[in-house]
């Protein structure tokens, strides 16, 4: 044993003094692997939650750092960090001692080796690839029931890969046994515990030799409250304070299978906190192998876990009877050549990252499951098995597993690569009803032909969009059957719009999935071929949902499905691209967004304009809320006169009459996000790097969403003749086609849509995507007829001369005055338009706004300006203010007469309401 | 002295007969609707002037009329934020002045309903203020017997009894419902019953009030008790007629609603503007007034059942006098002396 292995198992024994149970070395028994009775699974349960209390022991480590603070704005991106010290230099374990006062520090951050700095990586396609061969058994269970018996191996899934669970070598090795579920100690509820046994196999072509596996083990982020996720997210997931039912995983084992029989590698098993130091969190971990893995040698690894799945928080896990798998098995990271293992702790700002590769899955659930689980793929096979049904599932299908990817015109794109996914989610309840039916491109190519030939006009003749035939299918719970059809048309809105700008959606299947009522927590998020959407009982068309949410993740499916960016380190580039296009979906097929104000929970159109009584002496005027002082030590509430009731307040407010429509284009939607934080830190800052949270969140969606929407009128701008929305479209494409099935870096995402659009944008992605500039451009107009000439002026013969005023009309001086605000130099539109019809149009380049903040026209002669517009077609969003963007000559004389009305309506009412009370 | 009561006079309903008696009162639903439509105007003005300033010259005519554009809000959006910040913070005080001109508004009305003839401002203004303290004292009974009414309805009562113990649910924890559909019905439940006592606490205040103008009571919570009494004993005659009166003016406001939306909805023409939003401005107006003029129908209701129901208070009108009808009437004092001789 080297002296690196030494230490470390000094580390994990002083770590884990309950090691010698189920996370001991080689050689345990059956019985020791599965546990025996409670006492086994309470010292598992040490052994996961002992650095806490040996934390806790000790001096009082300070917690992980938070976000830290943003660089400065316009300098570079993060420093190149020091490459990670060998493992002959890392600090001696700190032993565990009583309390002291000072606590002592963390170890240093562990990178991996080779981690180079985010600016100016490239990606890499076609790289190592991965095959999942999954059982798992889920057992509901009441607190603390004893353990089940073992359970049999299950017989191979029909039609499942010929491969079954075979040993390398080629010959078939008998199905390892699911272990049975042990009493872990549990909350005191009902909850769902998983069994779980894989078989990967694991094809390096990174072209380096590999010398260990890091893997994800997500679920641990739901432990306990002081694992990255939640210490990030100070202990809220998706607005709920989490305090109990949680949920982990437990490796049981891990062997590597060799012609020779199997090795076992747990006693190897470190757990590892890249770029985010935090000891408590156990949602990464490394196990060595006994020998390098050569370049394009292959590797099966065998790993038996049990996981309590903790109560849907955020995305996975279970409520009630509903359940959903996400991030639910150890999951292999990336190996990035040059750069090592790139497999990061889970933040409660990232998402995730993974190799390409296949899956076969098959669960082992109750019996009223039946007909009731859906799955990323394409379900193969179920058999009932008296009270238990096993459902098999093949991601991708068999026959999508075979062929290539087709070409993506006007460029090759991905084609003739294998089509792969990176993910394999579930989701079962015995309340899903299922709605299937297939997406027809020419169904929707004669609804939209404007589109169709949009994408003809700017990929070339030669494109001739043709998309594969899909079957959506929708598992919708009952009661929201009446919106299974709307589920069905915005997934076929995002297949047709995006297939048609980025390329077909290259498989057979794509499910919906719309968790049940108090599991919301799971709603809203993507995976391969499968997503769930998120709605409530009573909503319509106009109110966009579920179809923002059903578009925004069915496009997923192209960015990062089929387009592997690294969410943990770059989300923009899928978060972002994907903000962008759904907004634009959902404004070709929907329209504007309504708003709605809520009474009893049925949606009525508009919204108020104005709270009626706000703060503690507002509430207390208007009667909603009065205290009591005088009697607080009785310990009585304040006087609630009023208390939300939505036939009241429906009575009361007159909502039909009273509220005032509020109708939003999804696109400015996008840049009122954007305007939270424009300009804190780069758009492509790390995750937990940035400011905060607001920073991170805008940065990945809505800034990159509307910066990438203002391209095509700068491409415009900036290139005299050049069709701008094409030349964006081209780049996009370009982009989605070439990375398909690979995991592009940000360069390569510049590098693509350059050559794409076949422009040098690379100023424009400086400062867009690389600094913090911001910029506001503004029109002043000031017209006014010349004053007459009036005075002594020189003569032809050089001497005064008295000028009388001329008879008739004086002409119109006129100066325009455009300025710019901030250090954003875009190229802008310009244009003027007289009182006689005459335009005039022209570009206020980016040359001339570096050297000057300002612009001045100026125009004499007998006819008005009529109007003055920078970006005429108010698609320049990055504009901080738009609303100096416009001059007209003439004002609407009714507009404050017809928004006061509306406030007084609402206040009428509302008064009218308090004047009954009183009388 | 105590009102004479009027004896009912013919078979119409209550509630037309009411709607009838208050609509020949417009002195009184027109001082009413003015002193409302005044609080309305000082809430709105700032809008009218903020909202002018904000679009000047920097929209296409008629843009932002039907609809202010996300741009709109977004880009102006300290100055809405403050607007509306004002306006609400106004609001409240506004509230209040409501409060207290309803008080001030219900005796106006009593009186003038009482009143044989169509009545005057001036008639309305002398039973508003007559009636102005023992009615804003009703109005803080109410405000606290609404506090009781809603802790009944949304209190640990309704999580213990209604959504653990009916619905089943641990805890009272609504997440826990097996469909959003359970927990709508159960918040519909909540609403409905919370209306209804709402709604009969609205009317017992309303029959209170007529009892203390008839009786020209003073103790509102003794006149309160009684009122109360009444409507046990007689909840259909008590009720019906402004249960009845709810559902007229409902129709009334459903159908200028109607006209409202369809005139509204021409607002996207940029030329529409001209007669559209003076008409629209009208039939806000015409709002206010329908509910004034329903608000006094119930009180008519109100009056006229109590008129039968609600007997007056016992009065002798000797008590103060020597000797009988038809003898001297001399007052008694301290100075006075008398003989009695048989």
């Amino acid at each position: 044993m080297d002296r690196h292995k030494f230490l470390r198992s000094i580390e994990l024994r002083r770590s884990h003094p309950a090691a010698s149970g189920p996370l001991a070395g080689p050689g345990r028994s059956a019985e020791q692997a599965r546990g025996q009775g409670p006492g086994a699974s309470l010292a598992a349960l040490r052994a996961l939650f002992f650095p806490l209390l040996a934390c806790a022991a000790s001096a009082q480590q300070p917690a992980p750092a938070p976000a830290q603070a943003a660089p400065e704005p316009g300098a570079p991106a993060a420093e190149p960090q020091e490459p990670a010290p060998g493992p002959e230099q890392e600090p001696a374990p700190t032993p565990s001692a009583p309390p002291t006062s000072r606590p002592k520090p963390l170890p240093e951050p562990q990178r991996y080796p080779g981690y180079a700095p985010l600016a100016g990586e490239r990606g890499q396609g076609g790289l190592n690839r991965v095959a999942y061969r999954i059982q798992a058994r889920l057992d509901p269970r009441p607190a603390r029931a004893p353990a089940a018996g073992p359970v049999e191996p299950a017989p191979a899934a029909e039609g499942a890969s010929g491969e079954g669970l075979a040993a390398s070598g080629g010959e078939p090795a008998p199905a390892p046994s699911v272990p049975a579920a042990t009493p872990l100690a549990a909350p005191e509820r009902e909850h769902f515990t998983l069994s779980g046994a894989l078989e990967l196999d694991l094809e390096n072509n990174s072209g380096e030799a590999l010398q260990d596996l890091w893997f994800h083990l997500y679920l641990n982020a739901f432990a306990n409250n002081r694992s990255t996720h939640l210490t990030a997210s100070r202990g809220m997931l998706r607005d709920t304070k989490v305090s109990d039912e949680w949920g982990f995983s437990e490796i049981r084992s891990i062997q590597l299978l060799t012609a020779a029989g199997p090795i076992d590698l747990l006693p190897s098993l470190d757990w590892r906190w890249p770029a985010v130091p935090n000891p408590l969190d156990r949602t990464v971990f490394q196990v060595d192998l006994p020998e390098p893995l050569a370049p394009g040698a292959s590797l099966r690894l065998a790993i038996e876990w049990e996981s309590v799945l903790p109560r849907v928080r955020r995305r996975t896990g279970t409520k009630g009877d509903f359940i959903f798998l996400g991030q639910w098995f150890p999951k292999l990271g990336v190996y990035e050549p040059g750069r090592g293992w790139n497999c990061h702790p889970f933040h409660a700002f990232t998402e995730w990252y993974a190799d390409f590769g296949t899956y076969d899955v098959r669960f082992d659930l109750p019996a009223a499951y039946a007909d009731k689980v859906f799955a990323s793929g394409v379900r193969t096979n179920q058999v009932p098995k008296g009270e238990r049904v096993l459902v098999s599932f093949a991601a991708p299908s068999e026959e999508d597993r075979t062929l290539p990817d087709r070409p993506q015109p006007p460029a090759a794109g991905a084609a003739g690569r294998a089509r792969r996914l990176i993910d394999f989610a579930m989701a079962a309840d015995p309340d899903f009803r299922s709605f299937t039916k297939p997406f027809r491109f020419e169904e929707w190519a004669a609804r939209f032909p404007a589109e169709v030939e949009r994408a003809r006009r700017a990929f070339g003749p030669e494109f001739s969009p043709a998309l594969r035939e899909v079957t959506v299918e929708v598992a919708i719970q009952e009661e929201r059957w009446v919106q299974a059809e709307r589920h069905y048309e915005a997934a076929c809105a995002a297949l047709f719009f995006y297939g048609l700008w980025y390329g077909e959606y290259p498989f057979e299947r794509l499910t919906v999935i719309d968790p049940a009522y108090g599991a919301s927590e799971a709603a809203g998020m993507e995976y391969p071929t499968l997503f769930t959407a998120g709605t409530r009982l009573f909503t319509r068309r106009s109110m966009h949902s579920p179809e923002s949410v059903t578009i925004h993740e069915a496009g997923h499916q192209w960015f990062q499905g089929l387009v592997a960016s690294n969410e943990f380190e770059a989300a923009w580039m899928d978060e972002g691209l994907n903000t962008y296009s759904d907004s634009e979906v959902l404004r070709r097929v929907y329209g504007d967004e309504h708003a709605t104000t809520d009474y009893g929970g049925v949606p009525f159109d508009g919204v108020a304009l104005a709270r009626f009584g706000t703060g503690l002496s507002g509430r207390f005027l208007a009667l909603e809320r009065v205290p009591i002082d005088p009697f607080g030590w009785l310990d009585l509430p304040d006087l609630s006169p009023r208390r939300p009731s939505g036939f009241l307040d429906f009575w009361r407010e007159q909502p039909l009459f009273t509220l005032a429509p509020r109708r939003s284009d999804p696109r400015q939607v996008d840049r009122r996000g954007f305007l939270q934080s424009p300009d804190v830190d780069p758009l492509i800052t790390l995750a937990w790097a940035a400011r905060d949270r607001t920073s991170h969140y805008t940065n990945t969606y809505t800034r990159t969403g509307t910066a990438l929407r203002s391209l095509p009128v700068l491409l415009g701008a900036a290139v005299p003749g050049l069709d701008g929305e094409a030349a964006f479209l081209r780049g996009m494409r370009h982009y989605a086609t070439l990375w398909r099935y690979a995991h592009p870096y940000p360069e390569d995402f510049f590098e693509a849509f350059e050559a794409g659009a076949e422009v040098d944008l690379e100023p424009l992605f400086e400062d867009l995507f690389r600094s913090t500039k911001s910029g506001d451009w503004s029109v002043a107009v000031r017209q006014e007829k010349r004053a007459p000439d009036k005075g002594f002026f020189p003569g032809p013969d050089g001497r005064f001369e008295l000028v009388e005023p001329p008879a008739g009309e004086s002409e119109w001086e006129i100066e325009v005055l455009v300025s710019r605000r901030g250090d954003l130099c875009l190229p802008v539109p310009l244009r003027l338009e007289f009182e006689d019809g005459n335009v005039v149009e022209r570009v206020w380049t980016r040359a001339e706004q570096q050297a000057r903040t300002w612009l001045r026209l100026e125009y004499q002669g007998p006819v008005k300006l009529r109007s003055a517009q920078i970006d005429p077609q108010q698609e320049l969003y990055l504009d901080t203010d738009k609303s100096n963007d416009r001059w007209f000559a003439d004002s609407d004389p009714w507009l404050g007469w017809r928004w006061s009305e509306r406030l007084f309506s609402q206040l009428t009412q509302r008064l009218g309401w308090q004047k009954a009370l009183g009388g | 002295m105590p009102i004479q009561p009027q004896a009912r006079v013919s078979d119409t309903p209550i509630f037309l007969r009411s709607f009838e008696r208050a609509w020949r009162r417009p002195a009184a639903y027109l001082t009413a609707g003015a002193g409302l439509v005044l609080l309305g105007l000082l809430g709105a003005y700032p809008a009218y002037r903020t909202i002018d300033a904000l679009a000047e010259n920097r929209y296409p005519v008629g843009s932002q009329r039907f609809n202010l554009e996300a741009n709109f809000w977004v880009d102006h959006a300290p100055e809405l934020s403050e607007l509306f910040s004002a306006v609400s913070t106004a609001a409240g005080l506004l509230a209040l002045l409501a409060w207290l001109f309803g008080a001030f508004t219900a005796g106006g009305w009593l009186r003038m309903l009482l009143d044989p003839g169509r009545g005057n401002g001036r008639l309305f203004i002398v039973g508003g203020a007559r009636y102005f303290w023992r009615f804003v004292r009703l109005a803080l009974l109410v405000a606290l017997l609404m506090h009781f009414v809603g802790l009944l309805c949304h209190g640990p009562l309704w999580k213990r009894w209604v959504v653990e113990g009916l619905a089943g649910l641990p805890g009272g924890k609504l997440e826990l419902a097996d469909s959003e559909l359970t927990v709508r019905r159960l918040d519909w439940a909540q609403s409905g019953l919370y209306s209804l006592g709402v709604a009969l606490l609205l009317s017992w205040a309303l029959f209170t009030r007529a009892r203390l103008v008839l009786q020209n009571r003073r103790s509102v919570l003794l006149a309160g008790a009684q009122t109360a009494w009444l409507l046990l004993r007689h909840p259909i005659r008590t009720l019906r007629p402004l249960t009845l009166l709810l559902v007229f003016e409902a129709l009334g406001l459903a159908g200028l609603t109607l006209l409202f939306r369809s005139l509204e909805g021409g607002l996207r023409e940029p030329d529409g503007a001209a007669w559209r939003l003076p008409t629209l401005l009208g039939l806000a107006l015409l709002f206010v007034l329908w509910r004034e003029l329903t608000h006094g129908a119930r009180y008519a209701a109100a009056l006229e059942v109590s008129t039968v129901l609600v007997k007056p208070l016992v009065v002798d009108p000797w008590e103060d006098r020597v000797g009988g009808p038809g003898g001297p009437q001399y007052p008694l004092s301290d100075s006075d002396e008398f003989r009695v001789s048989m």
